[in-house]
């Protein structure tokens, strides 16, 4: 037997146990513990009631101890939020930003280079975490828009297709990817 | 309210102000000759009116300690009774303690300059 079978001790701890609800578990239960063996140590086993009684006033009031608690408790701990993902690394935002950007002059050359800087780039960006929907989505849309008007402009266009309409077409297929890409390189961090 | 009663009220409020920044380097510096357990820090701090009014608090405190790795602890037997908790400081409570022994002379005194120190311009 240790004094901490005393009914007056009992109440006491269970009086700390229920105000401390707040607590993590576990910290609750270092707590208790912590009570728990100092009553032991200052009350000895004889139990003797007076000792108990001085023993529980010294430690002092069980909401000045809750309060104590509270106070080494982080400001976090209340409210325990998801450890933030871990920010994309550079590298990868930039290679992203630099397949889709290239995409354009890449298809000049060679419509299959084109076509894997676009699939790799596009698969890059919308599996990624680090911008919003709408910067995506946007981003898309600018590097698609290269080779959809490229496209369009040789079905439709290609009996008339002069030096002029080339070049633009050329501009095009480089500044719109291009656009995309500094977009992404510029976007916001994402709002956690 | 009693007058005499809100200025001890008010007294006490100072005094807890005053030890949430100084407790935790007094309880360190109690553990600087050698490990102690828990009712023995907490013994000395009470002989020591200022420092405590409820000793329980120090608890949550010891434990902020450990988790900090200022502070280890471990559980002794002993031959007259219930095992007791040791308290020991760790290589970090050395320095963190020996920073503020060095901080706190500089601290006391500044204080002490606007206590004592006539100054001038209007009162």
């Amino acid at each position: 037997m240790t004094g901490t079978e005393h009914p007056l001790v009992t109440d006491y701890l269970a009086t700390i146990e229920r105000e401390a609800s707040f607590l993590p578990a576990g910290r609750r239960e270092e707590l208790l513990a912590d009570l728990r063996e100092h009553l032991a140590v200052a009350v000895g086993e004889e139990q003797d009631p007076e000792a108990v009684r001085t023993a529980l006033e010294r430690l002092g009031s069980p909401s000045a101890i809750v309060a104590a608690a509270r106070e080494e408790e982080p400001e976090t701990a209340a409210a325990p939020v998801a450890p933030p993902e871990a920010p994309q690394s550079r590298s990868r935002s930039v290679l992203t930003a630099v397949l889709l950007g290239v995409s354009g002059i890449a298809a000049l050359s060679s419509p299959f280079a084109g076509l894997a800087a676009l699939v790799l780039g596009l698969g890059l960006l919308w599996t990624s975490a680090a911008w919003q929907r709408r910067t995506k989505a946007v981003a898309t849309a600018l590097t698609l828009a290269a080779p959809v008007t490229v496209g369009l402009s040789m079905l439709l266009l290609a009996a008339r297709l002069g030096i002029v309409e080339l070049l633009v077409l050329l501009a095009v297929s480089i500044a719109l990817p291009a656009t995309a890409a500094v977009r992404l390189l510029r976007a916001p961090a994402r709002a956690a | 309210m009693v007058p005499g009663e809100a200025r001890s009220e008010a007294s006490g409020r100072v005094a807890s102000q005053l030890r949430k920044g100084v407790l935790e380097y007094c309880v360190l510096a109690l553990l600087r000759d050698g490990p102690r357990y828990g009712v023995e820090i907490l013994d000395e701090l009470a002989a020591v009116s200022v420092m405590t009014t409820s000793q329980g608090t120090i608890y949550p405190l010891l434990s902020r300690l450990r988790r900090d790795g200022l502070v280890d602890t471990e559980l002794r037997e002993s031959a007259t009774g219930p095992a007791r908790r040791y308290y020991t400081l760790t290589a970090p409570g050395r320095t963190a303690l020996a920073e503020f022994a060095e901080s706190w002379p500089r601290f006391r005194d500044g204080v002490d300059h606007f206590l004592t120190a006539p100054h001038g311009g209007s009162a």
